[in-house]
Parts: structure tokens; sequence; C-alpha cells
């Protein structure tokens, strides 16, 4: 199958991350760093080396670097607080909601190794849901890069927040998606592909399979617009609907659990603004198989271009 | 050693017991935590009499120090503190359980000047105090955190974390403050876990920790002077102290951790906690 993006080498997300973190800290001094021994693998090596005074160690303590986070912020800093995705909201998650979401502190929470980046690691390093519990808390800005564009867009527009924000970190390579030109803003989707029939909606890592899903709907003359909906809070809610008017059929593809996610986002604009069938792909209700590379377990999911392509086209 | 004057130390007493009597009253327009807001009261008047570097007029002064109250159960307290101080143009007490009050029983930042961060879920004072006098040691700032916490608190795992944070990197600008009253919510904490006594913890992790009696004005006075107590070393007060202090027939039981008093009550709380000045400006003079 063939996907038209602009650069088709693979982009690993925390390569990206680190060296837009470093770019963004040479010119703005507030920006610093929190690991809970969790830098290196979230890509801050050389933020460390670069900016020693403005990186904060504090060992395996998750609640802690969550609330100290929410207190650099509270006196000026805006802290990046990085590490594994499930750790750095689950454990901490009333840190988050009551030290830095509800004081509406500018605190980016990078969650690492999202999704089922850690296939081969055990159930309590799937973070499928982490979205979804951070999704519920007013004022949080919840975001999943589809690639090294928007994961360097997002680190440096989230300090031009007043608030919150929790973004992803696949261990996943990405390809391109985004046009090199695009305009990114949270909380706006882009249109990588126009359709007549139906429209993807995608965010992370899913967006490149959408756009494969794409292709291969078209083969059987099935036309699907795609879009990177970057941004699952604030959702997008004109592009929803627009598409919903347009084509018809929704169908949203996420790295997570299909409860209060990107599908779910997506069902509360169409639900209340303009009633349309959606079929939201992501995981079930109950928890993932793990154990195989991410491709193999995407795949035994029904979360592979192949499968969802063919789901769709038995619902049409 | 900085020492208060007799009278001073006078002046002190009967301002924490007015403070007192105008927590009361503000229990009586719904319930409150009167337990730990009167362990807590001789340390809150001294604090914000005498110690603390604030500016009641403007709350937001840059320059000021931050005071965190932790253990947020006791805000009926702080308060009436606040509001005896000079931080609010208009009597608050009797909004208190109003529609819209800027006092719920637990604090909330947004809604009142005066409190700088809203807490109620115990065991994330420390954490944010140590973020805050961090930023200030970065930012070359004389500015200092005081944390208020209580004993039972000290069972929040999240607590000792933050005192790993705070010795690691010797925030000798930030002075965690336990009120040790001995009792949680529903029973003394020796009943419930074997965590008593505090000095040896804290010396553990690299803290510097003096005790004081919390209801010994002078020597509250002398003790929050002398902080920073060593360089390079965050400040641990251990303040043994009696639950409900001042209310005679409410001390140091859980009956009296949450309290809604009747009309009754606050009469006979008044007239206990007027006896008990009179008992404790005695003992002064």
């Amino acid at each position: 199958m063939s996907v038209e993006i602009n650069d088709k080498s693979l982009k690993n997300p925390v390569e990206v991350f680190g060296r837009a973190l470093v770019e963004l800290a040479e010119t703005d001094e507030r920006v610093a760093l929190v690991s809970a021994d969790s830098y290196k693998g979230g890509g801050g090596a050389e933020f460390k080396k670069r900016f020693p005074e403005r990186f904060f160690e504090f060992g395996i303590c998750e609640q802690n670097a969550a609330s100290v986070s929410g207190g650099l912020a509270w006196a000026g800093y805006k802290p990046f607080w990085s590490t594994i995705a499930t750790f750095a909201t689950m454990r901490c998650f009333e840190q988050i909601r009551n030290d830095i979401v509800r004081p509406r502190l500018n605190v980016a929470i990078c969650g690492r190794a999202a999704g089922l980046s850690y296939s081969t690691q055990g159930p309590t390093h799937l973070s499928i849901d982490e979205m979804g519990i951070l999704r519920t808390l007013p004022g949080m800005v919840v975001v999943a890069p589809a690639d090294d564009l928007d994961m360097r867009n997002t680190v440096f527009e989230a300090v031009k927040l007043e608030g919150p924000i929790y973004f992803r970190k696949q261990k996943l390579m990405l390809p391109r998606v985004n046009p090199n030109d695009y305009e990114f803003k949270f909380g706006k989707g882009v249109e990588l592909k126009e359709g007549q029939d139906i429209t993807v909606i995608a965010c992370g890592s899913m967006v490149s399979v959408g756009l494969c899903v794409s292709d291969l709907l078209a083969k059987d003359k099935i036309s699907a617009g795609v879009i990177n909906m970057h941004t699952i809070k604030p959702i997008d809610k004109d592009l929803v609907i627009r598409c919903a008017k347009k084509t018809g059929l929704i169908v949203s593809l996420e790295e997570h659990t299909v409860f209060n996610g990107l599908g779910s986002a997506v069902a509360d604009v169409l639900s209340t603004e303009c009633p349309t069938r959606l079929i939201k792909f992501g995981f079930e209700d109950k928890w993932p198989v793990d154990g195989g590379i991410w491709e193999e377990v995407m795949d035994f999911h029904g979360l592979s271009a192949q499968k969802i392509a063919g789901r769709i086209k038995q619902c049409l | 050693m900085e020492k208060l004057s007799i009278e001073e130390i006078r002046d002190l007493i009967k301002k924490s017991y007015a403070n007192r009597i105008n927590t009361i009253k503000l229990l009586s327009k719904g319930d409150g935590h009167i337990g730990g807001a009167f362990s807590s009261m001789d340390m809150l008047t001294v604090l914000y009499n005498k110690i603390l570097k604030i500016n009641p007029k403007d709350p937001k002064w840059d320059k000021r120090d931050v005071f965190l109250l932790s253990a947020a159960h006791k805000a009926v307290g702080l308060y009436v503190v606040l509001q005896s101080v000079g931080y609010f143009e208009q009597d608050i007490i009797w909004t208190y359980y109003d529609l819209n009050s800027k006092i719920p029983t637990h604090p909330d930042a947004e809604l009142l000047c005066g409190i700088d961060f809203s807490f109620g879920s115990l065991g994330h004072g420390l954490s944010v105090g140590v973020g805050i006098a961090l930023a200030f040691k970065r930012q070359k700032s004389s500015r200092r955190v005081f944390v208020l916490m209580g004993d039972g608190e000290a069972c929040e795992g999240s607590v000792w974390e933050a005192a790993i944070a705070a010795s690691t990197y010797k925030l000798d600008n930030l002075t965690a403050i336990i009120d040790v009253n001995k009792l949680a919510c529903e029973d003394f904490i020796e009943n419930q876990v074997n965590i008593l006594p505090y000095e040896d913890k804290y010396r553990d992790f690299g803290w510097a920790v003096k005790t004081v009696d919390a209801h010994n004005i002078g020597q509250i006075y002398s003790t929050f002077k002398e902080v920073p107590f060593s360089k390079d070393k965050p400040n641990c007060i251990i303040a043994n102290s009696v639950k409900a202090k001042g209310v005679s027939f409410c001390e140091n039981s859980c009956s009296y951790h949450h309290w809604a008093p009747d009309e009754q009550g606050v009469k006979k709380a008044i007239e206990s906690i007027k006896e008990n000045l009179e008992k404790e400006l005695k003992n002064v003079s």
C-alpha cells in the first residue's frame, strides 16, 4: 500500500521531543524538565546537559513529581514532566487533578511509550486508557501527536497555554503524515485527505494507519477522507460536524480504549450536534492481549489497516 | 535566641483565643474541623502576626512568604486568622455555609485572596511546597515556604517522597510544621499505625528538626525565628499539640475532630475558651 507523505523516513517521537525541548529552552528560560528516573528514556539527556539548573530529578516517585511540577509552575516555571504514560497519569491522578489542573497551571505532562508502545512489557505498561482518564478533567488539553511535526509543534505550543496539557509520546517510529506547511493549533484537526463516502478521524499512531485504510478502501472505489485529530480535548467540533455533513459515516481510530477517548469525543459532538453513524475503532472493554511486537498485537486487536478496512466494508 | 516580651506574649495569647471564639462563631453556621484548627491556632496566630513576610493589603505581593495549609481541614481557623490580620475588608465569618461562599470547609485559592494554593486531600502540600521552594532557590529569591501538616497526614506516602526531595535539593527555605495532636479523624494514630515519633524520621531524611510545645507562644516564636536551622537543610518543626486546644470539653477527643455546634454548644465553647484564656494569661505572668 502506498501512503503519500512528504518525508518517508521514520521519526522517533522521543528524539523529536528531546530536540524540540532543548530548542525551546534556548529561548525560554522558564522551561524546565522534571524526571522521575525517566529523563533519558524520555529524550531529556541533552536538556539535562545543556540546562542542569532547570533539570529536576526526583527519583521514582510520581506523586511527588506531579505536585512539585505544580509548585514549580505556580512559581513561574514551565515544567515538562515526562515519564512512562501509565506512571505519569495514574498513580498521581489526584496530584494532577488538584495540584496542576484545578489551579490551571502550565505543566506539560508527557506520557512516554503510550498506547501499546510497550506491547512486550506486560499489562502494567500498556497505556490504553490514560487519555480518557485525563479527558474528564475540566480545562485539560489532551493531545496525541501523529508525527514529528505534531510533536515539535506540541512542545512549542504547550508553553503558550494558560493551563495544563497532557500529550503522548509513542515509542513507535512514526512516518510523517502532515504536510510541511500545515497549520498546527490545539483543538484544530488537520484534513489530510478529502473523501466523499466516509471520514476517518484518527489520532496519534493511528493517523498513518488511517491513511493506509483510505488507500485500501480506494481500491474498492470507496472514497475515505482522513483527519489528523491530534487534539482529543478540546475536540474540533466544527470539523467533525463538517465531515459528518459531507460524508455521513464517520470512523474513529485510536490506540486507546473506545471509552472516553477520541471516539467518545467525536460521539459527543455527533450525538448532540449532527446525529451521524460512527464506528469506533480502539480497544474494547477487556484488557488487551500483549506479548508480541506492536504490529502483531494491533492486528490481533483488529487495529491493522487491513482489518479496519475490512470491517468498514462490511458495515457499508 | 530572639524572644518575645511578656506583653507581646500576652497580646498574642489574647489574639489566639479571640481567633478561637471567632472560629466557633463561624462553625455555628455549619460544621467544621475544630480539633485540628485549634491545635494549630497558636502557631497560626504567631505565624501571621510575627513570622511570615506578608502584606495583607496586597495578598499577591511578589516578595511574600508562602504559607501552604496542607492539612487544609484546619482552614476554618486560618480564615479567622487571615481576617484578624486584615486580609479582608468585610467580615467573612458569617458567610460560611452560604451559597457561593468564599470560605468552603477546605480552602479554595481561586475564591479567596490570602490562600495561595488549594488543598484538602492530605499529602499534597509538602510536594507543592518543594516545587515552590525549589523555584525560589533557582530564582535566587529570599522568599520562604511554610507548610503546615497534620500528623495523621504523615501516613500518606507522598509526604515522604517530598521529604526526600526537599533534602536532596537542600531546601533550607522550606519549613514543614507537623502539628502532632496525635489524633486522626477516627482514632488515636497510635491505635491505627506504628508511625510515631517523627523527629528521627525527618532527621534521617536529612532535615534539621526542632520540637516545640504548640501552645507555648514564646517557644513557637523563638523557634520560627531560628529558621533556617541549618544551612542547606530543610526545616522541620514537630509541634506537640492538644487537639481542640482551648475548649476543655472538646480537647483530645475524636468526637471533636469535626463539630457542628448547636446554640448551647457555641455558648459553652465560648465560655470555656474565655476561662482557658484567663488560665493561659495567668501562666504567663
